[in-house]
């Protein structure tokens, strides 16, 4: 398994338990206090520590072996790609959605654009970790 | 039409052509309430600027049988940066506005949904305007380097 493979699977696993343990803790402060503060930092930290996986499995796979070569740079590049195209298309879900449930001219909440911008990070950070995995799927097939 | 030409039509056209369907729509919804038109007509306008990158590489696939070179891969590559800043600059931009916006009205106010929809457009606006922008500059450059 190449360095970004195991970056991939490592996080689809945080984000999967960012879901899990953020939606968990989000459901049962709502049940307690019919309101959700600390459940979204449940969200928030996991995916922050996203954030180190660059300096993580750095050891090449053999002595004499490189970490990464190009074509896991043009894959890493591939999925930035597409997982930012996957979270501008989430905003427009999200903002269009917003607009026909509420309607036109009725107030929100403002702490629903921090939560929005949440949503447009776990779906980048999902979407670049499932794209890495399917293009190494693709890639592997090939060979 | 060369790549600084389609750069600067980019920049000078894109925003006004999204802005205005936009503007429409939202017009229709204020003037005859929420239907499906205006909302389709918004969203498939902002679906389209959010997919109109992917104009050069359709180009490629439906001129494949005339056998003719329009899109190579130098242009491909550039392409790839330029997408790739206007994605990074949307982001920022949302990310600003919204931060911004919670600031100013704080943490336990509240805003009118439309502020959503001023986010959404002017996102766009910024997405094909940076894309016009990133076209002109990375265009530029590579003439340049072809000259020396």
């Amino acid at each position: 398994m190449t360095r970004y493979q195991k970056i991939a699977w490592f996080s689809l696993a945080i984000s999967a338990t960012a879901v899990i343990a953020g939606s968990t803790a989000i459901a049962i402060e709502l049940h307690i206090r019919g309101y959700s503060t600390i459940g979204w930092w449940f969200f928030v930290v996991p995916l922050a520590s996203l954030q180190l996986t660059p300096h993580l499995f750095k050891k090449p796979l053999s002595p004499a072996g490189v970490a990464t070569d190009e074509r896991d740079l043009m894959i890493d590049s591939k999925a930035s790609r597409i997982a930012l195209g996957a979270s501008y298309f989430f905003f427009i879900a999200a903002c269009a959605t917003l607009w026909v449930s509420v309607g036109i001219d009725t107030p929100i909440p403002a702490y629903w654009l921090g939560r929005i911008i949440l949503g447009g990070w776990l779906t980048a950070a999902i979407v670049h970790a499932l794209t890495i995995t399917i293009c190494y799927a693709w890639a592997g097939k090939g060979e | 039409m060369t790549e600084r030409e389609e750069a600067w039509v980019g920049l000078l056209l894109g925003g006004p052509i999204l802005l205005i369907p936009t503007v429409v729509a939202v017009f229709i919804a204020y003037d005859r309430g929420l239907s499906f038109a205006p909302l389709l007509m918004f969203t498939a306008t902002v679906l389209w600027g959010g997919l109109l990158w992917l104009l050069p590489y359709i180009q490629r696939r439906l001129r494949k049988y005339k056998k003719e070179v329009t899109f190579d891969e130098r242009d491909q590559l550039i392409h790839k940066r330029i997408v790739m800043a206007a994605y990074v600059a949307l982001w920022t931009y949302f990310v600003a506005a919204c931060v911004t916006t919670w600031c100013v009205v704080g943490p336990n106010g509240s805003i009118s949904v439309n502020v959503m929809l001023l986010i959404l457009v002017g996102g766009l606006v910024l997405f094909n305007s940076a894309q016009g922008l990133a076209g002109l500059i990375l265009s530029g450059r590579s003439q340049k380097g072809d000259k020396e």
